[in-house]
């Protein structure tokens, strides 16, 4: 019987044995492919979300935004152009033997806060600033001001297909 | 294969043509007996793999592959755009702040008929949808229908929530919308495109191919100067209850218009809503007649075809008459003029006498190389023709001189303006940015170094002395010059409805930057007097964007006994003690 030789049977378990091989192989082929496809997708998920975050961010640094929030929050106000330093103002020099002393006081006092010396169009809103601290979000909200959700789902509507 | 083995060695033996039937047969049944066995084994492992290996696979990232399939949608490839079709590039100013950009939004709908518990599922929406009421939820999830839309455009914390009620019956489309993260400033130069990607106005529109080939666009405008510009117009605006108006601020040197306004504005996302009056660009779109601005180029024309001095004199005493016309000075001195006299109590009759002395066929050729008077040509595509006198009689050049007759865009007004202060060389206005960027425009000479040094001195003098006081910031040398039109209404000239203007220049011994406001039809007020010219409504608004401006750009300011900060003092000598200006 020529089937029963023993070398038949090597060549069987040698194909079961690829058989099994080949199996093992597609099946991690296929897991892997699966995998990609999904880091693809959470790729670009998270593209797509940061998109999303850099228009939000971009939307909040609106510089009318800002101003307005610097002033009713921070007192603060874009600097005029007196006080800007002038283009041949040079820092006083100091002599080497008080060059120590001057970086050492400590006994300075700070400098005064000036308050309100800046063009600000709007002062009346600077000085309206309870002078008890207020939680921020017990003031008023300004009215105009949209949340970006709002602002997306103010997007020109598609119809549906 | 045991079996078959005792099964040979049990039986009798056979012997002949039988025997070799009998192994044929044998063999057979074991071939057929091996393939069964080895199909067994193959679906064996088949079933093994399915069920154990695969199945923990899915168990282990079941949550996530939930969600995502939910998040993607059904109608589209998993957060992909088809491949031919690249996303709409972004649009940035000079400093890469975001204009326009595209977004993936989703919209959530339902389908009433695989909505398990109707009542719990309106609840959670109406809390995920403030600006929906539970009632009409519940309404719009009962109906017969199969597909009902709950809210578009979800913001991603919506599109959480809505996953996190587990709702089988509700659903999201996904669709990429353009977004403008920086509402409506700017909008009339950006522009806006339409649901499908079209752009329809302004960048969008002139530039539609190359960002639907997904490029990004750097334009030459700065946000910042854009803000500090429309905050000073709409502070104008309001306070003169004017109309509108319309903004520009140039880099003389190079072209670069680094902020444009046209107020009233529009939110780009609402651009099918908006008023007309919104919509539309007055720095491109609008022709105006710029009135005593055009003064500035009248007499740059008369310093290009007469080699005279600042002394030369014109008498302005009389009015002109011309036909039906005649030209009168709205700020009249009645004397003897001199050229820095008549520039800066902006005499019409001056200025209207330049003209003649310059001849109708040089203005023309000098508004045209200007390129005043030919239609705009600029990377938004909506301009507006020019409008000139045709024919050009005489009486035309006279009228042109002084800037009336002939109606230009601001644009083109602020362009000619940066050629005639920057050393003289043709400016066109840009708004993309360009890869060199401290390069001039273009190197055509239309004036004369010396013809652009005098104009410097002229509109340093204004400010210092004559009617454009208002625009001073103290230790930035502005110049300029202020133009006030009136507005024809039914084909007369409408002494209460103006165009007040003023265009700045600023530093005026080595120009910089241009800015340029036009109000429209502002009214007086008691602090003006009942004043709405371009000296008391244009000029101080002028005088804050450049404080700001300064504030922004970092430029110091020179000191007050500087050399620069006394240029064009000398043409204070051809000045005599007049009465003054209002």
């Amino acid at each position: 019987m020529k089937l029963l030789k023993p070398v038949n049977f090597v060549i069987f378990a040698m194909v079961a044995l690829s058989g099994a091989a080949l199996l093992h192989t597609s099946q991690n082929v296929q897991r892997v492919e699966g995998d990609l496809r999904s880091l693809e997708a959470s790729v670009q998920r998270e593209n797509e979300k940061v998109r999303l975050l850099r228009a939000e961010w971009e939307n909040l640094n609106r510089p009318e935004r800002l101003e307005r929030l610097a002033r009713e929050f921070l007192d603060l106000a874009a600097p005029a152009p007196e006080t800007l330093v002038r283009e041949d103002f040079v820092l006083p020099a100091v002599p080497e033997d008080e060059a120590e002393s001057v970086f050492m006081e400590e006994a300075a006092p700070p400098p005064p806060v000036v308050r309100d010396v800046a063009y600000a169009p709007e002062r009346k809103s600077a000085r309206a600033l309870p002078q008890k601290a207020v939680p921020p979000e017990k003031l008023p909200a300004a009215k105009a001001e949209k949340t970006f959700g709002e602002l997306l789902g103010e997007l020109s509507e598609r119809r549906p297909q | 294969m045991i079996f078959s083995y005792r099964l040979r060695r049990n039986a009798v033996k056979i012997e002949g043509e039988r025997s070799s039937a009998l192994d044929l047969a044998r063999g057979r049944l074991v071939l057929m007996g091996g393939f069964f066995i080895l199909m067994y084994i193959v679906f064996a492992v088949r079933a093994f793999d399915l069920a154990v290996i695969q199945g923990r696979a899915i168990s282990a990232d079941n949550g996530a592959t939930v969600e995502l399939s939910a998040m993607e949608g059904s109608e589209d490839a998993p957060g992909t755009l088809p491949a031919d079709i690249a996303r709409r590039g972004d649009i940035t100013d000079r400093n890469g702040a975001l204009l326009a950009t595209t977004l993936r939004t989703a919209s959530l709908f339902a389908d009433p008929h695989l909505i398990s518990d109707t009542a719990r599922a309106a609840g959670g929406l109406a809390k995920i949808f403030p600006d929906i009421s539970y009632g009409e939820i519940l309404q719009k999830l009962q109906s017969d229908k199969r597909f009902v839309w709950i809210s578009r455009n979800l913001s991603p914390e919506q599109q959480y929530s809505v996953l996190e009620l587990g709702e089988p019956g509700l659903e999201f489309k996904h669709a990429y919308q353009r977004f403008y993260p920086q509402g409506a400033l700017g909008s009339h130069l950006v522009g806006y495109a339409d649901v499908d990607g079209r752009g329809l106005a302004g960048i969008e529109r002139g530039f539609n191919n190359y960002l639907n080939s997904g490029e990004t666009l750097r334009l030459s405008l700065d946000m910042r100067l854009q803000h500090a510009l429309r905050r000073e117009m709409t502070a104008v605006i309001d306070e003169f209850s004017a109309i509108g108006g319309a903004g520009l601020i140039m880099d003389v040197t190079n072209g670069d218009i680094l902020a444009g306004v046209s107020l009233p504005d529009f939110n780009p996302h609402r651009a099918g809503e908006a008023l007309e009056t919104e919509v539309f660009n007055r720095l491109t779109l609008g022709a105006y007649e710029m009135g005593s601005v055009f003064k500035i180029f009248s007499i740059a024309a008369f310093f290009e075809t007469h080699d005279v001095g600042m002394n030369t004199t014109f008498d302005t005493r009389d009015p002109i008459r011309i036909g039906r016309f005649t030209i009168r000075d709205y700020h009249a001195e009645n004397r003897i003029l001199t050229i820095p006299e008549v520039f800066m109590y902006s005499s019409n009759i001056g200025s209207a006498l330049m003209g003649r002395a310059v001849g109708t066929e040089n203005l023309q050729n000098f508004y045209e190389d200007l390129a005043l008077t030919t239609p705009l040509d600029f990377e938004v595509r909506e301009v507006a023709r020019p409008m000139v006198p045709s024919p050009w009689r005489e009486v035309n050049t006279l009228t042109a001189s002084y800037g009336h007759g002939v109606a230009t865009t601001p644009v083109q007004t602020i362009s000619a303006v940066a050629s005639v202060v920057n050393g003289g060389y043709l400016i066109k206005p840009r708004l993309v940015l360009a890869e060199d960027e401290g390069k001039a425009s273009t190197d055509v000479r239309v004036v004369s170094e010396k013809t652009s040094n005098k104009m410097r001195e002229l509109l340093r003098l204004v400010v210092t002395a004559g009617t454009g006081k208002n625009a001073d910031v103290a230790g930035y040398r502005v110049g300029g010059k202020t133009g006030t039109a009136e507005k024809i209404i039914n084909g007369r000239y409408d002494g209460n409805k103006k165009i007040s203007s003023f265009v700045g220049v600023f530093p005026m011994d080595a120009p910089r930057y241009a800015v340029f406001i036009m109000i429209d039809e502002p009214k007086g007020t008691k602090r003006t007097y009942g004043y709405a010219t371009g000296g008391w409504v244009a000029a101080p608004a002028v005088s804050r964007v450049i404080a700001s401006m300064v504030a922004i750009l970092g430029i110091p300011p020179s000191s007050p006994d500087s050399p620069e900060n006394a240029y064009g003092q000398d043409l204070k000598q051809y000045v005599s003690a007049g009465k003054g200006e209002h």
